[in-house]
């Protein structure tokens, strides 16, 4: 009990309230002791600790007094009495000193008060968890569950502040008053609003880069499987694009400003698609250099944050939200039946000179009545079948002072059109801890596990999908006797592939740990420390299995079904593969933020490391003999057994740093930046350094407007500019790489031996992309959140981007040479957002927010071959890349002296052929004329419109979105040969011709402007060259989602042990309003046979324990 | 308690920084960098390893059966059955940018390798004395194979032996000539042939040996004999006469001398290219694959093999059918020419031949995995007369049916399945394909010592030596060296056709512009119902598939790859094209 203890002691504990004093009531008999015995025994029952000087008083007078359930006060006042001593509490600790006026045993310090008050929103509706402090102290409180407080203030004329998040901050001096009774507003505009940025949150008026945000809440009525399809139209300057509907694999891509960003959950690098949608408080979109800065070289492309939920101080609830839905696909392509088909074949061969339609009436009837020998299948309609998915989520959240929580339990099942054999499955589990361990320190320990299983009978949706497209509906699918037919077109039967033979398992688990320590420094205000663990562990399991399965082909003239199995082997076969991957991140954060008068002060420091890597192990047997799909369960034969695996390590390491700084929350100053490593790279190519600064003016503070208009509630003025990176290239690129094969089979016995090999050239220079990051933007509030406005304009410089060498090495030189960091690219846009929030009444209010971004690259320099940049009109250098090049069309020949007196074409054009624009003027059509025709299939604009409109207990959400700027060519693939898609195009590609395809020019319909070019059963190339005229504007404006809530009366529900009660229809894909694409296909779709959008039709409850 | 907060972090934070860097010091795990190689005995061992398996290769068109091997010019047709090209090399119509079996690029990788290897094995003190020798023999080998194939293909090529280090080194090299790079070859073989021993260990054979290298160079010098300059005859004669009568006498043997039964030597000359027989002491240098798996490996067992040939057996890709010029180039048995105008010989063509014949082509009527193939253009059941879907007639639309109306039997080996289940699986595996054997050598040492000084005694002795194993009898006695020369140039094309020697063998008799010019012609073989006894007989016609046009000088060489002459501004494209 030395005073150097008690100021180590005063130190962690100073910031302390009186709380423990005034709670703690001992019973203590103290008849016969001293007072030092007596102080012993009260730290002996107690946590209190007495500080003092020996010598002060007489520690061995006698005290006599027995104490039932006495307070500390009186304990002291009565041991005391006599003494010139003061004392003072410091929650646990006592000290007492001398006191020198000769005055009585006195409590030092604040004349306590005791004040009890109730916090409610401007409805009248209690808020629970409002922060009560005692303004310039540390005392303070939360509302519980009816919004109600008490605290001990320490004077009559104290000030108490009242926050929450969504309201705004007010401060009520109490002026004796000992109840007090407040009402917050809304924080409409956000004054209050907090956001997180790159490792720490920022209060939005302070911030000076270009930050998006969006709240779960507002995310969670996009009903959709896969968080990254929330985002897009809701968020300015986003970018997304869902390129399947196929269950577990629909994730979108997305773009921020026109790049893939780095996505973080909870500042941690790891998965978020899969993330529960309930589980998700908020997602915000850093894009300048400011923002990002903190993210050094990974940083460059935008930087996603999604925050996950946590407990909040209050009562404790429990909510269920349970969801079904009915999905369909939104667009599949309309073939045409087996009749019309052959009777477009008949048009076709006559216009190919033959005298006779092939197929007579009497065939095309048999087609019509349908047998085994004369099919007509629909295949869409036997096999794009509507589907169920359904959802449960159960969440726990609330907590007391001490420890709060959120635990959710997610479950979502996703059905597959192909059938019930193919199903997607996923469950989640969240579970975030808080605990104040003392006043000053906060421990947080986080869960979170998804796992999801996917099964599936033939491993890839698009392979399937194109065999579905190139099914002819001649061809039978079962036969009248339930036998599964075999498939010519495709060689296999699509039942049998369906429904047995093959099985696909891919089962993934998510698994991440953090614990973060949080420790405010009391000695120096502002100041604290923490240290953040995360372990992330990722286990992905893939099966597939694959049994015999017997199809039949119905032979005519016998009468017989003959069976076929020529698509698998005669015995099952296994392979199975399993890929692990851990990740470990430390971070320890120094952070102050302090206010000094009017200079606000922030400032960070992060030390981040990241390490890990990742291992697969594949393994496969064949020629099983028991239909067991284990792998100890197949042949013994070492030739029909396979293994192989792999591994890699990586590490990075950075120091963050950004200090903040604001004069009055006017003039606002950011600089931030890091220090960066990877492991990527050769040693004296790892680091870098990537500065940021950003300043900030919000002119509403001015008193020239703050006077002149009022109705202007913030307006601020934005510029930032920094170095951001992004890491290309292969993995140890600077090493020489040897690399091991299976080489030589030497010997009489024929024994394969390993064997290595230079695998490339070193490159020992290969280093990030840099991108020099400008952008100039204001936010606007007007009267009240009425109109609110955020504009954005930006250019990056990107340079060091990876480019095949320059140096021209001839072939002899025997090795490819490794890329370098050469290229240079512009990328400019901006991005926009206007919102609105009308408060008609208390009843009924209206939420308007418009987004839009528009971006656009120009590739300066990317080592052009002089063959194109040479000519103008081909070169890319100085455009957008992903353009597409073709020639240009001016319909179709209407005749033949129409073609006589055109460019020559070739020597077989005919009337109702593609006509193409001689561009050069040379009098014929060859690649020379081709010009750019068409923009990247990438948009370059993305803009969407959300309402949000609530009327008493309805309420109601709706999202359009919409892309510009982004062309689709119909023919992509068909250099692959991707018959499907080259489908689109040819009619008789597969023998499959579209509805769309009767609108052909033919000799009874000349029209030049037909959709389709002559038809023909043969492949007229010299119309399906790569032109504007199959190039297809794939813009689109589509009803995304609506959504109808109606909450029900709390005073009915309240009677079954429910607070609240929520139910809901949702439709997703409702309405595309507009789309450039043939209304077969949908606008987001990747390709012709990617796993189609799904429409869907949901109803859900949300209920409030 | 309480006091430890402060302490973790502080401790935490700490500990965050006081780290070594190590965890950015990662080692790659699928790699091994160029130190580790060459500082490891096992690691060089497998460098070799890799330097044969990537220029001994199943898509080098010399040492697997693919590729010109299909394509054998005037010893068989090959069109799309089941490839999907046309044979390109039927009318040598293609350019620079298109050009078949493009091996620049791959050679030149493989030339950088072994130069790497030559390097770093001088400077290794990790392998003793005669594993450095060994190896440097190896690799002196294969690098006289490269640019021997290279010659042989493009004429003069850029010489480049040492690795090149584009920082360092001027690495625009020009073409050296024909006679610059044919010497650099004889080098390299020299070279290798004082490296390597005579003899291999069981388990390491398929390692060159000093056979393997004098007998390359033998046929190096008898190459460049025909294209450079004929004095090189004599060398290529002393160099085979190594084999022959000199230091390697009797190292190496026909295999399956000495038979006289006419079915045995069938037999024994068929088996000697199949893998049950791999090895035997005939073969001077094959290249090694795999046995035992599944067969696709691009090799004749799969895609040669007839298509549909009987009831539950796999069958092959069928695309490649033997010409009726090789056909009737065998002779009849007794030692003379086949001939069409003789009535008998035309109604039984394939009666009394010589039995390579039997052992190398597949004909209407044979025997096949258990099964009669049908190679007929009809065929009469119950006395009717069908013409449509025969298995693998000449009009059956099964693109596995043969369009010369024969099959290739050389290098088939009856018992592999080769069928629908096997073909889509694995890489190539199979039979080792032999480069080079003693009835070559014995065949060069006649060729180039009857050039030298006309046929004596040597040369009748090698050349019978050859025709009595296959149960010929010897030629007559008295010929004149151009006679000579023609027997000889009618062996080899009997006994070495589809072993990838034909192409070389024309360009280096300069005989393209006759033989290559010459319509390709198959058989029809059809069944003919007498209208008065209702017998059924069967008769042969000879009919044209396809012209084939080819122009020396300048189809004697490929041209140098487009690429190639792009990246490399120093070279020049061979005459013509």
């Amino acid at each position: 009990m030395k005073l150097t203890f008690f100021l180590i002691c005063s130190i962690s504990f100073y910031a302390s309230g009186s709380i423990y004093s005034q709670n703690t009531k001992l019973t203590l008999d103290s008849r016969g002791t001293t007072v030092l015995e007596l102080m012993e025994q009260i730290e002996s029952k107690s946590h209190f600790l007495f500080l003092y000087h020996p010598g002060d008083f007489d520690l061995n007078k006698k005290v006599n007094k027995n104490f039932k359930n006495a307070s500390i006060d009186k304990i002291l006042e009565t041991a005391f009495s006599g003494e010139q001593i003061s004392y003072e509490i410091f929650d646990r600790q006592i000290l007492i000193t001398k006191n020198e006026e000769n005055k009585p045993v006195t409590k030092v310090g604040i004349q306590e008060k005791k004040v009890t008050g109730i916090v409610t929103d401007e409805d009248g509706l209690p808020i629970p968890g409002v922060n009560v402090v005692v303004k310039g102290t540390t005392i303070g409180v939360i509302t519980d569950g009816d919004g109600k407080f008490e605290l001990t203030v320490p004077s009559d004329d104290a000030i108490l502040a009242f926050s929450f998040i969504g309201f705004v901050t007010q401060e009520l001096p109490l002026n004796g008053k000992s109840s007090v009774s407040v009402i917050l507003r809304d924080d409409i505009i956000g004054l209050e609003e907090v956001v997180a940025v790159g490792y720490g949150v920022q209060k939005r008026i302070n911030m000076t880069g270009s930050v998006a945000a969006v709240k779960g809440d507002e995310l969670k009525t996009v009903n959709v499987a896969n968080v990254s399809n929330s985002i897009g139209g809701q968020v300015s300057g986003i970018i997304t694009r869902q390129t399947s509907g196929e269950p577990g694999n629909d994730a979108a891509e997305i773009y921020v400003r026109g790049t893939k960003p780095l996505v973080l959950v909870d500042g941690i690098q790891r998965e978020w698609n899969k993330l529960n949608m309930q589980d998700i408080e908020s997602i915000t979109v850093l894009k300048d250099a400011t923002a990002v800065a903190p993210y050094g070289l990974k940083g460059a492309n935008g930087v996603i944050l999604v925050t996950t939920k946590r407990g909040e101080t209050g009562k404790v609830t429990l909510s269920y939200n349970g969801e079904y839905g009915w999905q369909k696909p939104t667009n599949t392509p309309e073939f045409m039946n087996a009749v019309d088909g052959l009777r477009l074949r008949n048009q076709a061969l006559i216009m190919d000179g033959m005298p006779d339609a092939v197929f007579s009436d009497d065939i095309l009837r048999e087609y019509e009545i349908g047998s085994d020998a004369y099919p007509n299948t629909d295949w869409i309609g036997n096999y794009l079948k509507s589907s169920g998915t359904y959802k449960q989520n159960v969440a726990v959240s609330g907590g007391s002072e001490t420890a709060r929580a959120f635990v959710s339990l997610g479950y979502l099942n996703q059905g597959n059109m192909f059938g019930t054999k193919d199903k997607y499955n996923r469950y989640n589990i969240t579970s975030n801890l808080d605990f104040k361990v003392t006043n000053t320190t906060d421990v947080s320990v986080d869960i979170n596990l998804i796992t999801d299983k996917d099964e599936n009978s033939y491993g890839s949706a698009e392979v399937q999908m194109l065999d579905l497209y190139r099914l002819r509906a001649i061809e039978p699918d079962v036969y009248s006797n339930g036998l599964p037919a075999f498939q010519s077109s495709i060689g296999w039967s699509m039942y049998g592939k369906i429904h047995g033979g093959k099985k696909f398992t891919t089962k993934k688990d998510y698994q991440n740990v953090g614990l973060t320590l949080n420790q405010e420094i009391p000695f120096i205000k502002g100041l604290s420390l923490k240290a953040n663990v995360n372990y992330d562990k990722f286990f992905l399991d893939n099966k597939s299995w694959s049994e015999p399965f017997l199809s039949y082909s119905y032979n005519q003239a016998t009468d017989e079904y003959e069976e076929h199995n020529a698509w698998l082997s005669s015995k099952p076969s296994l392979s199975q593969n399993s890929t692990i991957r851990t990740f470990y991140t430390t971070q320890g954060f120094v952070n102050y933020d302090n206010q000094f008068g009017k200079h606000g002060i922030q400032a960070l420091a992060v030390y981040e490391r990241r390490w890990g890597g990742q291992r697969n192990y594949a393994a496969s047997r064949t020629q099983y003999d028991v239909c067991i799909p284990e792998l100890n369960m197949g042949s013994a034969d070492k030739a029909n057994q396979e293994n192989s695996g792999s591994s890699s390590e990586t590490g990075q390491d950075g120091i963050i740093f950004r200090a903040t700084y604001n004069y009055n929350e006017k003039y606002l100053l950011e600089v931030a930046g890091r220090f960066d490593r990877s492991s990527k790279y050769a040693p004296d190519k790892r680091s870098a350094f990537f500065p940021s600064a950003s300043i900030g003016w919000r002119l509403s503070e001015e008193g020239f407007i703050k006077n002149n208009i009022p109705s202007i509630n913030n307006l601020k003025l934005r510029a930032s500019h920094g170095k951001s990176g992004t890491p290309v290239g292969e993995e140890f690129a600077y090493l020489s790489k040897y690399l091991v094969n299976n080489a030589y089979v030497w010997g009489v016995d024929g024994i394969p031996e390993q064997g290595v090999y230079e695998g490339s050239e070193p490159n020992t220079n290969l280093t990030w992309e840099t991108v020099w990051k400008t952008n100039l933007g204001f936010d606007l509030t007007m009267w009240d959140g009425l109109f609110g406005m955020t504009f954005d304009v930006y250019r990056d410089y990107r340079s060091d981007k990876i480019l095949a060498p320059n140096a021209v090495v001839p072939v002899e030189y025997g090795i490819g040479l490794s890329d370098e960091n050469a290229g240079k690219e512009e990328r400019y846009g901006f991005d926009l957002t206007l919102s609105n929030y009308t408060k008609i009444s208390s009843d009924f209010s209206v939420q308007n927010n418009f987004v839009f971004g528009f971006t656009r690259n120009k590739q300066l320099e990317i080592r052009e071959a002089p063959g194109t940049y040479n000519i103008p009109r081909f070169r890319e250098t100085g455009n957008p890349t992903n353009q597409i090049r073709g020639y240009k069309t001016a319909g179709l020949f209407v005749d033949q002296e129409d073609i006589d007196n055109w460019a020559y074409q070739g020597s077989s054009v005919l009337p109702g052929d593609v006509k193409y624009v001689d561009i050069n003027g040379d009098g014929k059509i060859n690649s020379e004329d081709e010009v750019v025709i068409g923009r990247g299939r990438i948009p370059e604009i993305m803009y969407g419109y959300n309402l949000n409109l609530r009327y008493k207990r309805l309420d109601v959400n709706m999202l359009v979105q919409g892309t510009g700027n982004s062309d689709f060519y119909m023919g992509w693939g068909s250099q692959n040969a991707n018959q499907a898609e080259r489908g689109v195009r040819f009619p008789f590609e597969n023998d499959k011709p579209l509805e769309a395809h009767a609108d052909s020019w033919t000799t009874d319909n000349p029209d030049p402007n037909a959709p389709y070019p002559r038809l023909s059963t043969s492949n007229r190339t010299q119309n399906y060259l790569r032109s504007d005229y199959w190039i297809r504007n794939s813009s689109y404006v589509r009803l995304k989602t609506v959504e109808i809530g109606y909450n029900f009366n709390p005073v009915l529900t309240r009677k079954i042990y429910m607070q609240n009660v929520r139910a809901y229809l949702n439709l997703y894909n409702v309405w595309t309003i507009y789309s450039g694409m043939p209304k077969d296909f949908d606008p987001e779709n990747k390709t012709y046979n990617t796993y189609p959008q799904q429409f869907i039709t949901s109803v859900g409850l949300n209920i409030t324990f | 308690m309480k006091k430890i907060h402060l302490n973790l972090i502080v401790l935490i934070m700490l500990s965050c920084f006081s780290c070594n860097d190590d965890f950015l010091n990662v080692s790659p795990r699928d790699f091994i960098t160029d130190e580790a190689v060459w500082t490891s005995g096992t690691a060089t061992k497998m460098f070799i390893n890799d330097i044969y398996n990537s220029t001994f290769h199943v898509n080098a068109p010399l040492y697997s059966f693919t590729a010109v091997n299909n394509q054998q010019f005037d010893n068989m047709f090959t069109d799309d059955a089941g490839w999907n090209f046309k044979d390109p090399w039927t009318t040598f119509n293609f350019t620079a940018s298109n050009a078949p079996f493009n091996r620049w690029n791959d050679c030149y990788k493989n030339i950088r390798k072994v130069n790497i290897g030559i390097e770093k094995l001088s400077e290794s003190d990790v392998i003793t004395a005669s594993e450095k020798d060994r190896y440097l023999g190896d690799l002196h080998f294969v690098r006289g194979m490269i640019y021997f194939e290279l010659l042989r293909f493009y004429g003069g090529v850029p010489l480049i032996n040492k690795p090149l280090d584009r920082f360092e080194d001027d690495i625009l090299y020009s073409r050296n000539t024909a006679e610059e790079t044919f010497s650099f070859v004889i080098n390299e073989f020299q070279a290798a042939a004082d490296l390597l021993p005579v003899n291999v260990d069981d388990s390491e054979y398929g390692r060159a040996t000093r056979g393997a290298a004098l007998g390359m160079l033998a046929e190096a010098y008898l190459h460049c004999a025909g294209t450079i300059d004929s004095k090189y005859y004599a060398d290529a004669a002393a160099t085979a006469n190594i084999f022959v009568s000199g230091e390697l006498q009797g190292r190496y043997r026909l295999f399956g001398e000495g038979e006289t039964d006419p079915m045995k030597i069938r037999e024994n000359y068929h088996n000697l290219f199949l893998e049950p027989y791999e090895g035997n002491e005939e073969v001077i240098f094959d290249v090694q694959y795999e046995n035992n798996k599944l067969r696709w490996h691009k090799g004749y067992q799969t895609v040669a093999a007839p298509g549909v040939p009987g009831v539950n057996q796999g069958y092959g890709w069928g695309n490649s059918g033997p010409s009726q010029g090789l056909v009737d180039e065998y002779e009849m048995k007794d030692g003379s020419a086949f001939d069409w105008n003789n009535p008998e010989q035309a109604a039984d063509p394939y009666a009394n031949r010589d039995e390579r014949f039997y052992a190398n082509i597949l004909y209407h009527g044979n025997m096949w995995k258990g099964a009669v193939l049908s190679l007929s253009s009809n065929r009469f059941d119950n006395g009717v007369e069908i013409t449509n879907n025969l298995p693998n007639g000449l009009h059956s639309t099964k693109k596995e049916s043969t369009k010369t109306g024969y099959y290739l039997k050389k290098h088939q080996w009856e018992d592999v399945i080769c069928g629908w289940e096997n073909r889509g699986q694995g890489i190539g595996d199979g039979g080792n394909v032999i480069v080079l054997r003693y009835a070559e050598i014995l065949l060069i040492y006649a060729e180039a010592k009857n050039e030298v000084s006309g046929p004596d005694v040597s040369v009748y002795e090698a050349i019978n030596k050859v025709r009595r194993r296959a149960g010929q009898p010897d030629l007559a006695a008295g010929l004149s060296q151009d006679e000579m020369r023609q027997k000889i140039r009618h062996e080899r094309r009997v006994e070495l056709c589809f072993e990838n020697k034909r192409f070389f063998d024309i360009v280096r008799w300069d005989i393209g512009d006759d033989v290559l010019n010459q319509p390709l012609m198959g058989i029809d073989a059809h069944y003919v119902k007498d209208a008065s006894t209702g017998e059924i007989n069967i008769t042969y016609t000879q009919w044209k598939i396809v012209d084939k046009v080819f122009s020396a000088p300048k189809n004697n060489l490929l041209p140098i790859p487009q690429n190639a002459i792009d990246q490399n501004p120093k070279l020049n494209q061979n005459p013509g094209w």
